[in-house]
């Protein structure tokens, strides 16, 4: 199977108090179509700008990223960012307007009321049925960012990028979150880079990990995660995986 | 009992005309003493006749409505004017330093201040009074859009361009929405002021402009001892202030931003 996206000797650097700040140094690595792909590593390690590259936010210094063999040159909504901050959803639209308001803009071709349809049942996908009507700050932080996957959902991406998604929740909303992922990705056959800390998450959601060190990094190593899903955190495979990637973090 | 009592303070209204009424009573109180003169310190129900005989001859209605016409031009002329000079600051950083320097000069004086200048250059006619409107209106509008505009979240731009919106599109779909809040609270300071300029530059003007205006109406109300008249256009004045500031702006504001928890 080919490779969706191909990183190839990525490097990037920022100009911090007129230093140059080197944070990613010749990365390289590919995703498959369908894969679930998760980046973990310590805080301050590049984990997320190399997402911001992947997304188009930010442009890299060397090497090149290509996405179905065409270099990327800015976002588009091919590849679909989720945010670790609440307020990535606007405030002065309620969650179904939320939801429909990129379809509005890029699937003209869909009649309205479809539209609609749509983005109610990406909702639903989410367990936020019966909140349509509702605005942002009268949702909890996990309502938030169940929101947000919907908004990125609906519109099919073809790569689902997530930085710490689930990163300023609490444990058992995080939990909760993570199983409808899970779900949804099977069941919408998405491809997904996971970036977080949380090692436990990334070995609960991800057919493979990428570890990466302390800046500026290469990645450290990729490890495949082939443990049978759904996945049980107490089983001896499971906190085994996590013990390898924590002592590779730690390394 | 207790909770009928704490309803009854809550109520931001009923809590507001208790105390209308505490006033007008000890207003009545000092008018009957006869400790002033009644002829500068009139009993309410004769400034209430003198008010309805107003209203029923239609001058103090045709007076406030030109007033108001006066706002509404100025302000109007003002919004487009901030709308624009804020738009190409947002845009050009160089166009902003321009844009601050204009605000720095012009936002400290009062409107009155220039009356002379404004006699000078444009006349004694509407058009001097529009253009103290337009200088009352028009940094407190700017100042705060440009605020508005600073204040937006940098993640709602980059959504934008995720989902595929052009530069007009993030304009149109979230710069303008999300300054909305600044927006609102330019407009209230900028009415605030507005409302008081208009007021005294009537009364400096006269009638030059056709009609006058309430500020003439309160000044002519003097020039002819008409003290209940003359508190009869306060009146006015006070609840044209009050229906704007507390009921139109409330309004607005709890159909948007508060609606959208979104309150500066």
């Amino acid at each position: 199977m080919t490779s969706l996206l191909k990183i190839n000797n990525i490097s990037k650097s920022f100009i911090k108090d007129s230093k140059k700040v080197d944070v990613l140094n010749k990365v390289s690595f590919h995703v498959k179509k369908g894969e679930f792909l998760s980046i973990v590593g310590p805080s301050g390690c590049g984990k997320s700008t190399l997402l911001g590259l992947i997304g188009g936010f930010e442009e890299y210094d060397e090497g090149n990223i290509f996405f179905k063999e065409e270099e990327i040159l800015g976002p588009s909504p091919n590849r679909i960012m989720v945010f670790q901050e609440f307020n990535q959803l606007f405030p002065w639209q309620t969650v179904l307007k939320n939801v429909l308001f990129p379809l509005n803009i890029n699937k003209t071709e869909i009649q309205l009321d479809n539209r609609i349809e749509l983005a109610k049942h990406y909702l639903q996908m989410v367990k936020l049925e019966g909140y349509e009507n509702y605005y942002p700050h009268e949702l909890s932080g996990g309502m938030k960012q169940r929101t947000a996957i919907a908004r990125a959902l609906a519109m099919k991406p073809e790569i689902l990028l997530m930085d710490e998604p689930f990163g300023s929740l609490d444990i058992e909303t995080r939990t909760q979150l993570q199983s409808i992922l899970i779900e949804l990705w099977k069941e919408i056959k998405a491809t997904i880079i996971f970036v977080t800390h949380d090692i436990e998450e990334a070995v609960v959601l991800s057919d493979r990990i990428i570890v990466m060190g302390k800046s500026p990094t290469s990645i450290r190593d990729t490890i495949v995660n082939n443990l049978d899903r759904p996945r049980d955190r107490l089983s001896t495979g499971f906190i085994e995986k996590v013990k390898e990637i924590y002592d590779k973090v730690k390394e | 009992m207790l909770i009928m009592k704490n309803k009854f303070i809550n109520n931001k209204y009923i809590l507001r005309l208790f105390w209308i009424v505490i006033l007008g009573i000890i207003w009545q109180v000092v008018a009957l003493s006869q400790v002033f003169n009644p002829t500068s310190f009139p009993r309410i129900e004769t400034i209430l006749s003198s008010l309805i005989h107003d209203v029923t001859n239609g001058d103090i209605i045709l007076q406030t409505l030109y007033s108001l016409s006066l706002i509404f031009r100025g302000v109007a002329a003002a919004l487009i004017i901030a709308i624009v000079l804020s738009g190409l600051s947002a845009i050009s950083q160089t166009f902003e330093g321009f844009v601050e320097t204009l605000i720095a000069i012009a936002h400290p004086l009062p409107g009155i201040a220039l009356l002379p200048l404004i006699i000078l250059w444009i006349g004694i006619g509407e058009g001097a009074i529009i253009f103290i409107i337009i200088h009352s209106v028009l940094w407190p509008l700017i100042i705060n859009l440009l605020t508005g505009f600073k204040s937006i979240p940098k993640i709602y731009k980059k959504i934008g361009k995720n989902y595929g919106l052009n530069t007009i599109g993030i304009i149109r779909y979230i710069l303008i929405p999300a300054a909305l809040p600044y927006f609102i609270t330019g407009l209230k300071i900028g009415w605030a002021r507005a409302w008081r300029a208009v007021i005294s530059a009537e009364m400096v003007f006269g009638a030059a402009g056709g009609i006058g205006g309430l500020g003439w109406l309160i000044f002519k109300k003097r020039v002819f001892m008409d003290t209940p008249g003359l508190f009869g256009g306060l009146i006015v004045i006070v609840f044209i202030g009050i229906l704007v500031e507390d009921i139109f702006f409330d309004r607005l504001e709890k159909i948007t931003i508060r609606k959208w928890g979104m309150s500066i």
